[in-house]
């Protein structure tokens, strides 16, 4: 649910060729913060780790239509770096297994990617007021929330219709510094109901987020007493 | 998602798709995607969805189960599509149309061309560390599945699997994703000692994708310029698609295949 399942043809040309871009330049960004590290050593455990998150989506839970994405886990064991990169992956071999469009790769790198790095962060914070499994689990649960508004954000401003704005109306909404401006120059496409759409992904959602951060909690509480230093 | 069942299909199959250049089907994936992102235009679409089915046949893949595995975006979009229902059936449909039409498209590239072919192609333009990540992730995926099958049926042969007490089971759940995170670890680096002692210096994948290119798979990436080129002039022209251009394309492409499979013969 916290990444986008929209297929090919959907999402406007430009906010999808954005996030192609963004995720190009968060994952070069992420090489270089890694370039100090033996990568043909750490080579083996990404392939490994993105494979785990594999595993994990490949896991459906029917009656929600739900996926674990393990991102959190992936995260607090790669660290941020490698996990944008291994979420790349990812979403490029989910991709060519039809699972969610090809030119969607880029925004939804960018979501997963900020899973695993937003729960690395908390998880380091949290583990200094909690146990690691407590604390594992709670990072998940704040950040699929995260995730799943990030996910509502690319979804709202992709039915935004600027067009209907005007060009004038266009140029006040790209230079507008305030949300608020943005909705009142542009308005969301008729037909959408983007309400509805937002009270279907917390629902489902909510429940999804649970299970995952349950997940999450349980395996790094196991990983902790049996081989702790993978997630420390 | 069955990447096992894809695996197969791709490295077992010995049709005219199959053997046909990586580059060639990509290029045609690449073709259609780039058609379902420009058109709206519900025949268009149904048209190149009927384009890729024949191909899918002419690849000896089995049509329903590869249907089957295309639905499951499908049903998103369905989802997706539901929500725009307030202006009518015409844009559910497109939207239905565009996820069946790319994903079978995408599948129907990784079921007729082995990843080595693959990685091996974006490994060109892609930075090194992802391009091997990209072979290790999927060679590495049948691995932990393999284990993660052996663990489920071990949890359930010793009792650990209820259908009616949920909270036990997703424990018991959560700590096999957890030895499978210890074991996916302890994997990595044994594969490392591994690869090294082999001759390993940092270089899995990166060779050119096999064979060379024969005008007989042409058709495909053929047809689908062809519809995409007619597509885009449609939609600039502000014309209604004409079925009887659409029609012609697909009896063409179905023709020129049809010839291909009797010259073969």
């Amino acid at each position: 649910m916290s990444h986008l399942h929209v297929p090919d043809g959907i999402l406007p040309v430009w906010l999808w060729l954005s996030g192609i871009l963004l995720a190009l330049a968060a994952s070069s960004l992420s090489l270089y913060m890694v370039r100090g590290m033996d990568l043909k050593k750490k080579i083996p455990l990404l392939g490994m780790m993105s494979a785990m998150m594999l595993v994990g989506m490949s896991l459906e839970i029917v009656p929600i239509a739900y996926h674990v994405n393990l991102s959190v886990i992936t995260g607090i064991i790669l660290g941020p770096w490698l996990s944008v990169i291994a979420a790349f992956m990812v979403n490029i071999l989910m991709a060519m297994a039809g699972h969610g469009g090809i030119t969607v790769v880029g925004l939804n790198t960018l979501v997963v990617g900020a899973e695993g790095v937003v729960g690395w962060a908390l998880f380091r914070v949290a583990r200094k007021l909690f146990k690691p499994g407590l604390a594992a689990g709670l990072s998940t649960l704040v950040t699929l929330f995260m995730s799943t508004c990030m996910m509502l954000s690319i979804v709202f401003i992709a039915n935004v219709d600027f067009a209907s704005a005007g060009a004038h109306g266009l140029r006040e909404v790209i230079e507008s510094p305030t949300f608020t401006k943005v909705m009142g120059v542009a308005k969301l496409n008729e037909g959408f109901n983007f309400r509805l759409f937002a009270y279907a992904a917390f629902g489902l959602g909510s429940l999804g987020w649970s299970i995952e951060a349950l997940v999450t909690g349980m395996a790094v509480k196991f990983i902790n007493k049996v081989k702790p230093d993978m997630v420390r | 998602m069955d990447i096992a069942r894809i695996d197969y299909w791709a490295t077992s199959g010995t049709s005219t798709v199959h053997k046909a250049t990586a580059y060639s089907k990509v290029a045609a994936s690449a073709l259609v995607v780039a058609t379902v992102v420009v058109s709206r235009d519900l025949y268009v679409l149904v048209t190149l969805y009927a384009l890729v089915l024949v191909t899918v046949r002419a690849a000896g893949l089995p049509l329903k189960k590869v249907l089957a595995i295309s639905l499951y975006p499908g049903l998103f979009a369905v989802l997706f599509a539901l929500s725009q229902a307030g202006q009518g059936w015409a844009l559910p449909a497109v939207i239905i149309m565009k996820a069946l039409t790319a994903a079978t498209a995408m599948l129907l590239l990784v079921s007729t061309t082995p990843y080595a072919d693959v990685v091996g192609l974006f490994g060109r333009f892609l930075p090194r560390v992802v391009a091997d990540g990209l072979f290790m992730t999927y060679r590495s995926f049948f691995i932990l599945i393999k284990m993660l099958d052996n663990f489920l049926d071990a949890l359930k042969l010793r009792g650990g699997y209820s259908p009616r007490r949920l909270v036990r089971n997703a424990g018991n759940m959560a700590s096999g994703v957890g030895m499978l995170f210890i074991r996916a670890y302890d994997l990595s680096q044994r594969l490392y000692d591994v690869m090294s002692v082999r001759g390993y210096s940092g270089k899995l994948s990166g060779g050119r994708p096999s064979g060379s290119f024969h005008a007989v798979e042409l058709p495909y990436p053929a047809s689908a310029a062809a519809l995409l080129i007619y597509a885009e002039y449609a939609s600039r022209a502000g014309l209604a698609s004409d079925w009887r251009v659409l029609a012609s394309v697909l009896l063409a492409y179905i023709t020129g295949m049809e010839a291909i499979r009797v010259w073969k013969r």
